[in-house]
């Protein structure tokens, strides 16, 4: 998928004065300040653990402000935000892979760690940590789908054409997954239930 | 517990903290990092003997032992020049001089200039943005360790075999989500093509194993009728037409 040019330039949204430069234009800043809070859940959404989600954001400004060119102005930035993001959740989700496949190699995998249940976690204001730890029970393809549509607030058509799926596969997708988030919370909290 | 209570409060808990967001402003503002400078050195050793320690209590030995130097550095030169016609090594002694000075401190800047350049080298290089970039869903496997020259030349393309080949891998490794994006990129780049089969196989193969049993069955027969061939039988296997 490629983005149109800017045609129809919002003001707001001109290129930065000095995108090959060093140091980033006021209307890039602008879009940093409005948007990264919405980079930032994706990423973390997308499996990028607490730790690496600054190097990854800054990962994903640094595209941002090279391929400034990119972005139409007349659109909203988000799903564009959100391809680059996807893109370097991939990366960073595929070295952990590689580097835990090494460590399984080795025998030093980490345990899995069974935490506490979700409503446990709830009340301790854990909501994200049961998020992501269902979201990472989750196929890539259907984990994409639900955050981008049903977390990040995306639309169907946007996130279909970011990932060149048809929009019934998009939906498909993130019906399957808010089903097994549903069976997820209702598992654990029968889990819990006996005590 | 309802799933929007959860995701809103786990909105909430996923937003970055005020301090995360300067920091990365900061980052950002301190340089892009994507292209590293050129030279990456620091400032050259000046050539005349530094001044920077200015501390007489440590300046004061290396003086007398200077002019100790340069005094039987002439004598020797002298001596040289009695026996031989031949240039005395007087050069050398200024070298001398120079080396026992320690090196000179960096400025709170130049150590900024070098802390920004070691951020520098950790960022991706421009071939890997390339693969970032949200508008080209074909990428590279391969993420070169050290960041390449900013006029390099960009790796060619796989070519239509060379992405069979890594979509058979990612199949034999139950890779699905690289298997999407071979097949993806497949489209893109070479719809039909010359392996628009095994490619359709791969998707079904690839949408069977990330979907619900019934749904892989139903992907499974619609493939199998409407193109067979000869990854029926994986295909049976994936999507659950065995059972």
């Amino acid at each position: 998928m490629t983005r149109s040019g800017p045609a129809g330039k919002d003001p707001t949204l001109s290129a930065p004065a000095n995108t090959a430069a060093s140091s980033p234009g006021p209307e890039l800043e602008a879009l940093y300040r409005r948007e990264v809070s919405f980079v930032w859940r994706t990423l973390r959404y997308l499996g990028v653990p607490g730790p690496e989600i600054e190097d990854a954001a800054h990962e994903v400004f640094v595209v941002v402000q090279r391929r400034w060119d990119d972005l139409d102005a007349g659109r909203d930035p988000r799903p564009w935000l959100a391809g680059i993001a996807r893109n370097v959740a991939m990366h960073e989700r595929r070295r952990r892979a590689r580097v835990a496949r090494k460590l399984d190699a080795l025998g030093q995998a980490p345990p899995p760690s069974s935490g506490p249940t979700p409503e446990a976690h709830v009340a301790q204001g854990e909501a994200l940590e049961i998020l992501e730890r269902f979201l990472d029970t989750l196929p890539d393809a259907q984990r994409e789908a639900f955050v981008l549509v049903e977390l990040q607030g995306l639309r169907g058509r946007e996130v279909a054409e970011l990932l060149d799926e048809k929009r019934n596969t998009i939906a498909s997708r993130v019906r399957l997954a808010r089903a097994a988030l549903q069976a997820y919370l209702h598992t654990h909290a029968d889990a819990e239930a006996p005590r | 517990m309802k799933i929007d209570e959860l995701i809103a409060q786990a909105q909430r808990e996923a937003e970055p903290s005020a301090e995360a967001v300067e920091a990365l402003w900061s980052r950002l503002r301190a340089g892009p990092g994507p292209e590293p400078e050129p030279e990456p050195e620091p400032e050259p050793e000046p050539e005349t003997p530094p001044a920077a320690p200015t501390d007489t209590a440590v300046r004061g030995p290396w003086i007398a032992a200077a002019l100790v130097v340069l005094g039987l550095g002439g004598a020797t030169a002298w001596w040289l020049r009695q026996r031989a016609p031949a240039p005395s090594p007087a050069p050398s002694t200024s070298a001398t001089t120079a080396k026992p000075e320690p090196a000179p401190t960096l400025e709170p800047v130049e150590m900024q200039l070098v802390r920004g350049i070691e951020s520098v080298d950790e960022a991706p290089p421009a071939d890997r943005d390339a693969e970032l970039d949200a508008t080209k869903p074909e990428r590279q496997t391969q993420r070169p360790s050290t960041p390449a020259p900013t006029d390099a030349p960009p790796p060619p393309p796989p070519s239509e075999l060379e992405l069979l080949q890594r979509a058979r891998i990612a199949l034999r490794d139950r890779d699905w989500s690289e298997l999407d994006d071979l097949v993806q990129a497949h489209a893109q780049r070479f719809d039909p093509g010359m392996f628009a089969t095994e490619f359709a196989a791969m998707r079904t193969m690839a949408d069977c194993a990330q979907s619900t049993p019934e749904r892989a069955r139903t992907i499974g027969r619609a493939h199998l009728e409407r193109a067979p061939g000869i990854f029926d039988a994986r295909i049976s296997e994936l999507c659950g037409l065995d059972e």
